[in-house]
């Protein structure tokens, strides 16, 4: 199973609707799991967002290393603040690219997988 | 043309200690009586070198064994054993003691113990039989059998090495021939003949090769190390002359190996010794496999991906890797360095993993394999911005010393010496921290222990589309430069 479906899989368990499409980025053309996702933290909580998990990790071992860009549309940060680049070109969207998950959080997450990647993201909304 | 393979055992300390309690029991109470077990072994394969690493010793119980000043074993033993071997799939181990110390060799009764008795069982493991004997003293010597045209063919391990928490012990068959020590001689009396043989069986890959790999590639082979691998895949450039040994404005474009590698030669004082120079990153295969030859490593590297390989090797395949790095911090306003600190330790399946040791990350991998970690716009504003490979060869010198004394320590070092797992010093505070630690319970790697080829292959290696194309069009270079200088 490649890692696009893997992750599809995980997310479908925890009840969202991924799915996958093609999109360039700042690393070339690639997969990209994409599913409307309400922020539950910070100043953004119970707005929806549509999240873009890029599927990079497919060559390295998915869920060993993690997914490396996450991508947001519409924007919730301003773009010039430094450490958001690579915006992510598919379907229109102003997307932007967020932190992928600290080392030290993801290395020592008990279940590696979505699950503990949209923690990740909880927390980076919660900090936005 | 065929490459020769030639075959080793490692074991592990628990099986080290497990196997040589048992054997040894009658003799540590002054009885002259052998005795025997099985044991459980994984394969690890290298370049050159297969490895059977021992991980589990399976004791017989009183009654699956015959004592009789020479020890016999009765058939359900080895059926028993057979059963554990193929369950977990791996291979068969027979063990067995002798009453004299040093190296053993076999006796006509013990030949056709393993080779007519044994060897056809432990072909249902799919794997061969691997045959080691002790020594009163804990001298391993080992052999595995294989299949050959006329029957089962005997081939003798070169080396048996154990792997423990602050040591690694080198047990090999006496060299035959004398050794020119005149240029070792204040080295061996300062600590002893046996010490220097011990570091002249060693195997030790240095992982690049830049300010600090140089004096490490040029001390170990002073030290009189015979064997040395050296793998990096850098060319030397202008920026470099303030801190690689014995480069000079005439090097540049050449291959880091390639300097390191003259400057051992001229260094080296072995009778013969042996470099193997590969120009490649250790994420090329071949140089992972040549990695997995050595004995011991030594990781000169600031990339995470070459870390992580190493972190791997070192507890996967039961090879020590030594790591170490300098760090230097710059006032963000003037651009001036207010702190300097750098590291030496060592990392095997006893110890903390690097990654638990805060050496990379696996999100700095995926950085540097989407090529991230050489991009300027994202790593600006990030923890890793000034991450330029900033150093001073006073720095760069200090941690190769450190990790030169880390590594000639682990095979030298006696029973009683503490166990030292890691030193941090720092340049502007002047103190000196020791570290030690256990991984974290989540830790992947850790689960990776003694796996050896059963841990899959690391999924980003390459093919060779990583030797440094510069490199490459450095060689044409020189090699046309030369043609003009000869006409």
């Amino acid at each position: 199973m490649s890692v696009s479906h893997l992750i599809v899989d995980e997310l479908k368990k925890l009840d969202y609707r991924p799915q996958v499409v093609g999109g360039d980025t700042p690393n070339g053309r690639q997969n990209v799991v994409t599913f409307p996702y309400p922020i539950p933290t910070g100043r953004f909580k119970g707005e929806t967002r549509t999240v873009g998990i890029s599927t990079h990790c497919e060559a390295v071992g998915y869920p060993e290393m993690p997914p490396h860009w996450v991508f947001i549309d519409p924007p919730v940060t301003d773009t010039r603040d430094g450490g958001h680049h690579g915006v992510f070109n598919y379907d229109g969207g102003k997307w932007v690219a967020l932190s992928r998950p600290p080392g030290a959080f993801w290395d020592k997450a008990h279940n590696k997988g979505m699950r503990a990647y949209l923690e990740h993201l909880s927390k980076v909304f919660a900090r936005i | 043309m065929k490459r020769e393979v030639w075959h080793e055992v490692a074991l592990t300390s628990e099986a080290n200690r497990a196997a040589c309690d048992h054997l040894l029991q009658h003799y540590r109470h002054g009885r002259c009586q052998e005795d025997l077990c099985f044991g459980l072994w994984t394969p690890s394969t290298g370049r050159e070198r297969e490895t059977a690493i021992v991980t589990t010793v399976l004791p017989p119980t009183e009654r699956e064994r015959n004592l009789h000043g020479n020890a016999s074993f009765e058939p359900d033993y080895l059926a028993r054993v057979t059963r554990a071997a193929m369950r977990r799939s791996q291979g068969l181990v027979f063990m067995h003691s002798h009453p004299s110390p040093g190296w053993q060799d076999m006796s006509v009764p013990d030949i056709r113990a393993e080779r007519d008795r044994i060897a056809d069982t432990a072909r249902a493991t799919g794997k061969p039989l691997v045959g080691m004997t002790v020594g009163t003293d804990g001298h391993w010597s080992a052999r595995i059998w294989r299949e050959g045209p006329r029957g089962k063919v005997r081939s003798w391990s070169r080396k048996v090495r154990v792997v423990e928490k602050g040591r690694l012990t080198i047990w090999q068959r006496p060299a035959s021939g004398s050794v020119d020590r005149r240029k070792q001689r204040r080295t061996i009396e300062s600590w002893g003949e046996q010490r220097q043989r011990r570091l002249e069986a060693l195997r030790i890959g240095i992982v690049g090769l830049g300010s600090v790999g140089s004096v490490i590639a040029e001390g170990l082979a002073r030290t009189g190390i015979r064997e040395l691998v050296l793998i990096d895949h850098d060319v030397v450039e202008l920026h470099n002359l303030d801190r690689l040994l014995n480069a000079s404005a005439r090097d540049i474009g050449r291959p880091k190996t390639d300097l390191a590698e003259r400057s051992a030669r001229r260094a080296g004082t072995a009778t013969n010794i042996r470099i193997v120079n590969h120009r490649r990153n250790i994420q090329d295969k071949l140089a992972y496999a040549s990695a997995r030859d050595c004995d011991l490593l030594v990781s000169c590297v600031d990339s995470p991906v070459a870390r992580d390989v190493l972190n791997r090797i070192a507890y996967r395949d039961a090879i020590p890797v030594i790591d170490g790095g300098v760090e230097i911090r710059k006032d963000p306003r003037t651009g001036n360095m207010n702190a300097a600190r750098w590291k030496a330790h060592v990392v095997n399946p006893y110890t903390e993993c690097l990654r638990c040791k805060g050496q990379y990350t696996s999100s700095d991998v995926m950085l540097e394999l989407d090529g991230s970690w050489q991009n300027p716009s994202y790593i600006k504003g990030s923890q890793h911005e000034g991450r330029g490979g900033e150093n001073v060869f006073c720095l760069s010198l200090s941690v190769a010393g450190e990790l030169l004394n880390m590594t000639l320590r682990l095979p030298i070092a006696e029973t009683w010496w503490p166990t030292q797992q890691g030193i941090e010093r720092n340049l502007v505070t002047g103190r000196t921290k020791t570290r030690s630690g256990t991984c974290h319970e989540n830790c992947t790697i850790n689960r990776e222990k003694w796996l050896g080829d059963d841990g899959g292959i690391i999924a980003y290696l390459t093919d060779g589309e990583h030797r440094s194309r510069r490199a490459f069009l450095t060689q044409i270079m020189d090699f046309f430069r030369r043609l003009g200088r000869w006409r």
